[in-house]
């Protein structure tokens, strides 16, 4: 099966996002026991730290930034970048869909905000708009 | 000369839209919230698998609707930025300018032609579209 053409659909709070199925490295679930708030970096945006195969590696929410609630996030999606594994916490995941079954639009001009982006792009799918997380703006392991 | 008028009211306020910029009005469309919008807009509806802007009930000058105030109907327009969506509790319909009346306002308001179009003892104020999404961008 060709991932690159596959999406994973999942909310944080209220709202829907998605992410391409080949940055996914893996889903764990029941993660609000296990991730170690203690080691937060404000200045990364960095929440905590999530042992992952014998390693600890990096957790996001997006919650403040995005001025979303930031209660059940109990679900992580451990993400690959260039600085290696991080972890991105959701709500809840949807499913896995082909990109093919939705329709990409640019976000449209009067609805950009300015300052901090981490989204241009929206997907609809089944007539419900998803954001296009750019992860590269959640996490780059430096400052965002 | 304007030509037609497409007529709406909201929270006790009427306005009016230049027909040759009204796309349609659809009556009870959901409105998806999206983070970091701008504080002047209150989410986006899909019509026609198109993203469409919904402007927030308090953006439009005059009305006392109140921050996330539900409404039943969103008067789609055309603009330079693309299609935007404003919010309506009625729609009045559509008239001809010459079956009313332009006054000079007494107060200009910004995105807002200088003229009131009054008709059946109404007062509408007349969206210049273009000018109000300009303002909209730079604010």
């Amino acid at each position: 099966m060709d991932e690159i053409s596959r999406r994973l659909l999942f909310h944080i709070g209220p709202v829907g996002f998605c992410v391409d199925l080949n940055d996914l490295v893996e889903i764990r679930e029941q993660v609000a026991e296990q991730v170690d708030f203690s080691r937060g970096d404000q200045q990364s945006f960095v929440a905590g730290a999530l042992p992952f195969r014998r390693t600890m590696i990096p957790v996001v929410d997006l919650t403040d930034r995005l001025d979303l609630a930031s209660e059940g996030l109990d679900t992580a999606l451990v993400l690959g970048s260039r600085e290696g594994n991080w972890a991105l916490l959701v709500n809840r995941v949807v499913g896995f869909y082909p990109a093919a079954e939705m329709k990409d639009h640019p976000l449209p001009q009067l609805l950009q905000a300015s300052g901090w982006r981490c989204f241009q792009q929206l997907a609809l799918f089944d007539g419900t708009p998803f954001i296009r997380l750019d992860l590269a703006a959640c996490y780059a392991g430096n400052p965002g | 000369m304007r030509g037609r008028l497409g007529l709406f009211r909201l929270s006790g306020c009427d306005y009016a839209v230049p027909l040759d910029r009204l796309l349609r009005v659809v009556e009870k469309g959901r409105v998806d919230f999206l983070p970091l919008m701008p504080p002047k807009m209150a989410g986006m509806l899909i019509v026609d698998d198109e993203i469409v802007p919904v402007l927030a009930s308090e953006a439009l000058p005059g009305t006392r609707a109140e921050a996330g105030s539900q409404v039943d109907y969103q008067v789609l327009v055309a603009t330079e930025c693309g299609p935007m969506a404003l919010p309506a509790d009625t729609t009045v319909g559509i008239v001809a300018e010459s079956r009313g009346r332009w006054k000079d306002a007494c107060q200009k308001v910004r995105g807002f032609l200088p003229d009131i179009f009054c008709y059946n003892k109404s007062r509408f104020l007349v969206l210049n579209v273009d000018d109000f999404v300009m303002d909209l961008i730079r604010s």
